[in-house]
């Protein structure tokens, strides 16, 4: 088996399904932490010592 | 019977012994947040079972199953008998009879103080001490891992640890180098406290040296979850394991990063300065990377498994994976809460936004994901994948085990998102009923409850699920004529020798570098101010 | 150390993302003085009603708002009603006598732990005129739950 290029003994090379899946979680990550702080978290208000 | 079945079958008791109880009161729990007028439901009961539940279910059930899979691993990763087998044992019954005093102090209501016993709130002596109790019986586990590693060590002097064992030694040092933090609050303040021979403590001292614990406890528990997902996993399911070496790198960061962390669980005390809560959550945000790392590793190790299965396309290989073997089934499970988690997880660190949701039911929403489902889930499913193995039993009642996971995962969304929900809008947690006495805010939080309450009616009978095919298959299953074997992952890049991420002494030092930095100034800070402590009370 | 192009991609990508989480957030600690209450003072709880800091709860104006001085204990908040001008800077200062209790503003960022031996402090300005809950959210015994104020903000 070769490395580096994900190539095993049934012939898959890459793994393609699991970029696309991390990729969406990833984005999901960004995107709900950002509506989460922006949108929820600062609109209520100021807070500091 | 072999002693490493022996030890793992007793270790493994206790926690579903443990976990059976601590069920019964989250069920209790439950009814009671769904105001039905149970007899004998009181504040005071209430708060006994929120006690016993998280002591038995993230200090007990925890512990033992990690300490009963870590001598399967042992015994099995490196193909030795497990070493110091007296040790072992002694520290089960030190380990046991803690658990029974606390549980007992516990039971009797004269330790209904939460599993985070936050001081000036004072137990009964019996439950400080039974908590020491379990810490050194959990010392002496560690000890039978590290020596069983060494006397390997010394016979494969270039070999590569296995993958298996390489997380175990993972998780048994990141245990050590924390549990100092909890064992010195017990020993030196809390138990002579609360016998009287020492009249005041400082709760945030108390609570710094137990959050130095307790978030390097929540990998105590991912870890041995991650030995589950990377080293067994893939051949279970008949694939390989992605990256050998990104595993063994994951490993090694969490020796590094799991305790120079633990002022995220205390953004909001008093006493210890913004700028160490900062560099507390970027080290939170690093923590995070390797479960990110992980994400990819095992399902693209799902993948290879799914397309040996013949599956086909972009995501035609999620069809074939083993879908009716409940081991699989509950870890896949497991994996996909343990992202919700992790997104609830990013927010929880992030500084000044915690204080959106610290001590509110969100965070009870929070874990209940993470160690409630990624570590729980996984570990009920291990346990159907190595009772067979360990007792060569078949599985009893395995229809049983098949729907016990799919329960837990419905179950456990109605639970976490409802209290995600009431959390974002203010309800608190750890609260008998949260009426406040008719309040606008509070009426919102009610039909949320009532989801919440349901979604743990149904965790409940998971639960019981998993208790009855567990105690099926050790009392009568059925003899088969060979154990199945315990076999771990290939990977598709195994390493020929040594890697630089074997050498968890190097780590361990820099590990307790990170450390000095995020907590010696800090703690001299604290130390170095005029404090006066607190006398105590036992308002329970 | 192989690694596949893929699994390297999502590796420096999800880095990126956990960069810009932290970014962000110092970008407002600076920038907006976003910050979690972090007051470091200590007190004799024993002895903290009759101390000169809080023998005066409630509000007191200040020059830019008020001062509010809160004793939390079982089961109560001292007072138990607040009453605050809109748009204003509040600070609010708060110990225990006795046990780690929570106070919390709900619907507002304004949330603290009030720990015995030690002074709280947390700023904040309301907008919104209304009446807000304001919940002990830590365990303290069997009246945890009862344990509840009001902020009343009230429009200029």
């Amino acid at each position: 088996m070769s490395e580096g290029d994900g190539v095993g003994a049934a012939g898959e090379e890459h793994p393609r399904g699991t970029l696309v899946i991390v990729l969406v979680f990833g984005l999901i990550m960004a995107l709900a932490w950002a509506a989460v702080y922006f949108g929820i978290f600062v609109p209520r208000g100021p807070v500091g010592s | 019977m072999n002693t490493w079945r022996r030890l793992a079958l007793a270790n493994f008791g206790v926690a579903t012994g443990a976990f059976g109880i601590a069920a019964l009161m989250a069920v209790m729990q439950a009814l009671s947040r769904a105001d039905l007028h149970l007899p004998a439901r009181t504040a005071s009961l209430y708060y006994m079972s929120v006690t016993a539940h998280g002591v038995l279910m993230a200090l007990v059930f925890t512990t033992f199953f990690i300490m009963g899979f870590g001598y399967v691993v042992a015994r099995h990763a490196l193909d030795r008998e497990v070493v110091a087998p007296g040790l072992a044992w002694g520290s089960f019954w030190v380990a046991s009879a803690g658990t029974l005093a606390a549980a007992a102090a516990i039971l009797s209501g004269k330790a209904s103080v939460l599993y985070t016993f936050y001081p000036p709130l004072k137990a009964h002596p019996a439950f400080y001490i039974g908590a020491a109790l379990l810490i050194v019986g959990s010392w002496g586990w560690s000890a039978v891992m590290l020596l069983s590693y060494r006397a390997w060590r010394r016979e494969q002097p270039e070999a590569a640890t296995p993958l298996a064992m390489h997380g175990m030694l993972a998780t048994v040092i990141v245990w050590l180098l924390c549990s100092v933090g909890v064992a010195v609050e017990v020993v030196v303040m809390l138990i002579p406290w609360s016998l009287g021979l020492v009249d005041r403590v400082d709760p945030v001292l108390a609570r710094t040296l137990f959050w130095y614990f307790g978030h390097p406890l929540v990998y105590f528990w991912l870890l041995p979850a991650y030995v589950a997902w990377y080293a067994i996993i893939p051949r279970a399911t008949g694939g390989r394991l992605f990256s050998d070496r990104l595993g063994r790198m994951v490993f090694v960061l969490f020796i590094l990063l799991s305790t120079p962390v633990g002022f995220h669980h205390q953004f909001l005390d008093p006493g210890i300065r913004a700028g160490w809560k900062y560099l507390h959550s970027i080290l939170t945000f690093a923590i995070l990377w390797p479960s990110l790392v992980t994400a990819f590793t095992v399902i693209a190790s799902l993948e290879i498994a799914g397309r040996m299965r013949g599956g086909r396309g972009l995501f035609g290989w999620v069809r074939t994976l083993p879908w009716g073997e409940p081991f699989f089934t509950s870890v896949i499970l497991a994996m996909l809460t343990f992202t919700l988690g992790g997104l609830g997880g990013a927010i929880n660190a992030s500084y000044a936004m915690n204080a959106m949701i610290h001590n509110t039911a969100w965070v009870q929403g929070h874990f209940h994901l993470t160690v409630g489902t990624a570590f729980a889930l996984t570990a009920m499913g291990l346990s159907y994948w190595l009772l067979p193995r360990i007792t060569g039993k078949a599985l009893r009642f395995e229809a049983f085990a098949q729907v016990q996971p799919w329960l837990w995962f419905g179950g456990m969304m109605l639970f976490s998102i409802a209290n995600h929900v009431t959390g974002l809008m203010g309800m608190p947690r750890r609260v008998y009923e949260a009426g406040y006495m008719g309040a606008e805010a509070a009426k919102a939080w009610a039909p949320w409850t009532a989801v919440s309450a349901t979604g743990g009616v149904v965790l409940f009978i998971s639960a019981m699920f998993y208790v009855l095919v567990v105690v099926g298959t050790v009392l009568w299953g059925r003899k088969l004529d060979a154990a199945p074997a315990i076999e771990f992952a290939v990977a598709l890049d195994p390493p020929a020798s040594r890697t630089i991420w074997d050498r968890v002494g190097l780590w361990t030092v820099l590990a307790v570098v990170l450390i000095l930095v995020a907590y010696a100034v800090p703690l001299y800070q604290l130390l170095s101010l005029e404090r006066f402590g607190a006398p105590g009370m036992s308002p329970f | 150390m192989k690694i596949h192009i893929y699994e390297k991609a999502w590796m420096v990508g999800s880095l990126g993302v956990l960069v810009a989480f932290a970014a962000a957030i110092l970008g407002s600690a600076v920038a907006q003085g976003l910050h979690p209450p972090s007051h470091v003072e200590t007190i004799d709880p024993t002895t903290a009603g009759s101390d000169p800091r809080f023998s005066a709860t409630g509000v007191h104006q200040t020059t830019d708002g008020a001062e509010v001085i809160v004793l939390a204990q079982v089961w109560a908040f001292i007072p138990a009603e607040i009453r605050v001008p809109a748009g204003k800077k509040i600070t609010f200062r708060l110990t225990s006598p006795d046990l780690v209790h929570g106070f919390q503003v709900v619907g507002t960022n304004v949330n603290v732990m009030v720990v015995p031996g030690y002074v709280s402090q947390v700023t904040s300005t309301f907008e919104r005129p209304g009446e807000y809950l304001i919940a002990c959210n830590e365990y303290c015994g069997v009246g945890h739950h009862m344990m509840a104020g009001k902020l009343i903000v009230e429009a200029p």
